[in-house]
């Protein structure tokens, strides 16, 4: 799918401090109300783990080797996990309740697993992956609606739902294999990351990135060479997109976390590190060693007072230069 | 992106919509009072006497339907025509699904009850449900009309759509596939009704659907024509039915709508 420009936002994981400060910006702008309150347009999960939807990596969609969409399955409310609310009005206010406690019984939500990951001590491990739609350049949600209800926009790639044509089939929602298409059982219509469209036209980043404390995110446009996102993609090639044998082509990439090594039965610290690679290839593609000595050799020039322009990037001394709207 | 159609889904179907009438049916009820109808068969639309009255407009329950001829027809799965579609197309679904309709006008009012079997009663939309829903489609113009949504924008199809999750009827128009538009004019009134019975499979959806005979607009069936072509969708929420994935008449049955006795 051609477009004019594509907008595309670049994430290092090995900053993200999983504060969930995004995910609430994202929440307080679009998906707190309206019976969106279930939808994280931006979540953060803790990886290894089974991520929101509750597993969604194995629930299919995408598309097989021959480009044709793959049937995925339609995840359940309570793999979402059901919103609750407490009541602070009754049990902190009035007095009336001498329990401060949840209106339904929790037993699953967007982060229930954070900060478990895998591996025993001292040998255990995770990072945060904060996920959004990936406005991708091959849209699984797109080729899957029967009523031509997606588009993507010329001026710059955002994937959008025209909600006069949407009639909730739902077969975005299942074709999605990220699952950032939800739908909206109060309208009966599916509704998605906008990529803050109406922030983006003031000229201002998504709220998730302008807000990211741990200043992870760079937005820009792919074909702006001047700009982070063709430094970070294309010339150094440290940041990669998310499955992409699912075959979308996401416009967002991810620099993939190093970690400390390993100790030995004995303590000794071994030429491996924490988190494996097979595991980070399985979610990042071919790339992940590359990126990796990529950003070790840089870090290293950078220490050694040699100066990195990638290091110098990666760091996001200012805001302005993370985000290039223009 | 690459869009793929095994080609011969098609002749599967052909074969099989040439035996829906005949073919296994979800029950084997006989009734002697039921008309047995094929596409392209010629049905009479009731004159409602003038010195009836219906207590209330649309009673899916009304005793006047126990006084009009009743016609049964057999609906079979329509042809994938879209990958979402093809993905949950299943190929060994041969079984015809009966639809029994009555049509009647009254001096002002044109009404079709539709009544089927169920044995779940899927009223929710949610994230993973899929809710019941039937659908009358009328071609605007003559049976020349594609019976499948239409043939393109000027020459569209009519749709009363009944969704079991509000007591509305949608009033919609299509000119090919995916092109389904809800009209301006919300002209068409309806209600249900859902009777369980003791044996799941045996509970029915009653609908009825009326419109006022004389209505303007450029999409809204001409209901003082003297024939009019129409043909019927189902869909099962409990079978994640929605969309292209129904059960419809394959080709027209013709009402006669002439005063003629
Ligand atoms: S991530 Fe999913 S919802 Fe977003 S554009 Fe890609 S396929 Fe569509
Ligand atoms: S705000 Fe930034 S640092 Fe915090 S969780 Fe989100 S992406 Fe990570």
């Amino acid at each position: 799918m051609t477009v004019k420009r594509q907008l595309s936002m670049v994430l290092d994981l090995n900053k993200c401090i999983g504060c969930q400060t995004c995910t609430t910006a994202c929440k307080l702008m679009w998906t707190n109300r309206n019976g969106r309150e279930f939808m994280y347009w931006n979540n953060v999960e803790t990886q290894p783990g089974k991520g929101y939807p509750r597993d969604y990596q194995n629930m299919g969609g995408g598309f097989d080797e021959a480009g044709a969409l793959r049937a995925g399955r339609q995840p359940s409310q309570e793999d979402y996990g059901i919103p609750w609310e407490y009541n602070y009005e009754e049990a902190l206010m009035t007095g009336t309740d001498p329990w401060l406690r949840p209106n339904v019984k929790p037993t699953w939500g967007a982060n229930w697993d954070e900060d478990q990951g895998e591996g025993d001590y001292p040998n255990s491990y995770y990072f945060y992956l904060p996920r959004l739609c990936n406005h991708c350049a091959n849209p699984g949600c797109l080729a899957a609606c029967s009523r031509n209800a997606i588009y993507k926009r010329q001026e710059d790639g955002i994937v959008l739902i025209d909600q006069e044509r949407c009639r909730g089939y739902r077969y975005c929602v299942n074709a999605c294999p990220y699952k950032k298409v939800y739908f909206n059982e109060q309208i009966s219509k599916s509704e998605k990351c906008i990529f803050c469209y109406p922030r983006i036209e003031k000229g201002l980043p998504t709220a998730c990135a302008q807000q990211c404390v741990g200043r992870i995110r760079w937005i820009g446009y792919r074909d702006d060479t001047e700009g982070p996102i063709h430094m970070l993609v294309e010339k150094y090639k440290v940041a990669l997109p998310l499955h992409p044998e699912w075959g979308t082509q996401p416009n967002v990439f991810y620099v993939p976390p190093l970690s400390p090594p390993k100790y030995g039965p004995d303590g000794e610290m071994l030429d491996e590190s924490r988190i494996p690679l097979e595991y980070l290839e399985s979610l990042f593609g071919d790339g992940v060693a590359a990126a990796l000595d990529t950003i070790r050799t840089e870090r290293q020039a950078k220490a050694d007072g040699k100066g990195s322009e990638l290091m110098d990037t990666l760091i996001g001394y200012n805001h302005a230069e993370m985000f290039k709207l223009s | 992106m690459k869009r793929s159609f095994p080609t011969t889904t098609f002749a599967v179907l052909g074969l099989m919509m040439s035996v829906a009438g005949t073919a296994a049916a979800d029950h084997s009820e006989r009734n002697p009072n039921v008309t047995e109808v094929n596409p392209g068969d010629t049905v009479k639309v009731a004159r409602i006497p003038d010195n009836i009255y219906l207590r209330t407009q649309d009673d899916p329950d009304d005793l006047i339907w126990d006084r009009l001829p009743v016609y049964r027809t057999g609906l079979t799965t329509a042809p994938p025509v879209h990958p979402s579609v093809m993905l949950r197309f299943d190929p060994t679904d041969m079984e015809a699904k009966h639809l029994y309709f009555q049509v009647a006008k009254s001096k002002d009012r044109f009404y079709i009850r539709l009544r089927w079997k169920d044995a779940s009663e899927d009223r929710s939309t949610t994230v993973d449900q899929f809710r019941d829903g039937v659908a009358v489609q009328y071609a605007i113009a003559g049976p020349e009309t594609s019976y499948m949504m239409g043939s393109g924008p000027d020459n569209p199809v009519n749709i009363w759509y009944w969704r079991s999750d509000q007591e509305q009827i949608e009033n919609l128009a299509a000119g090919g596939f995916g092109s389904t538009t809800h009209l301006p004019e919300q002209t068409v009134t309806g209600a249900s009704e859902y009777f369980p019975e003791e044996i799941a499979q045996d509970s029915e959806w009653h609908v009825v659907m009326s419109r006022l005979i004389d209505e303007d607009g450029e999409h809204q069936v001409d209901l003082s024509r003297d024939t009019i072509p129409v043909v019927f969708a189902l869909w099962e929420g409990h079978h994640n039915e929605r969309d292209g994935n129904k059960k419809v008449t394959h080709n027209w049955i013709m009402l006669d709508n002439s005063d003629s006795q």
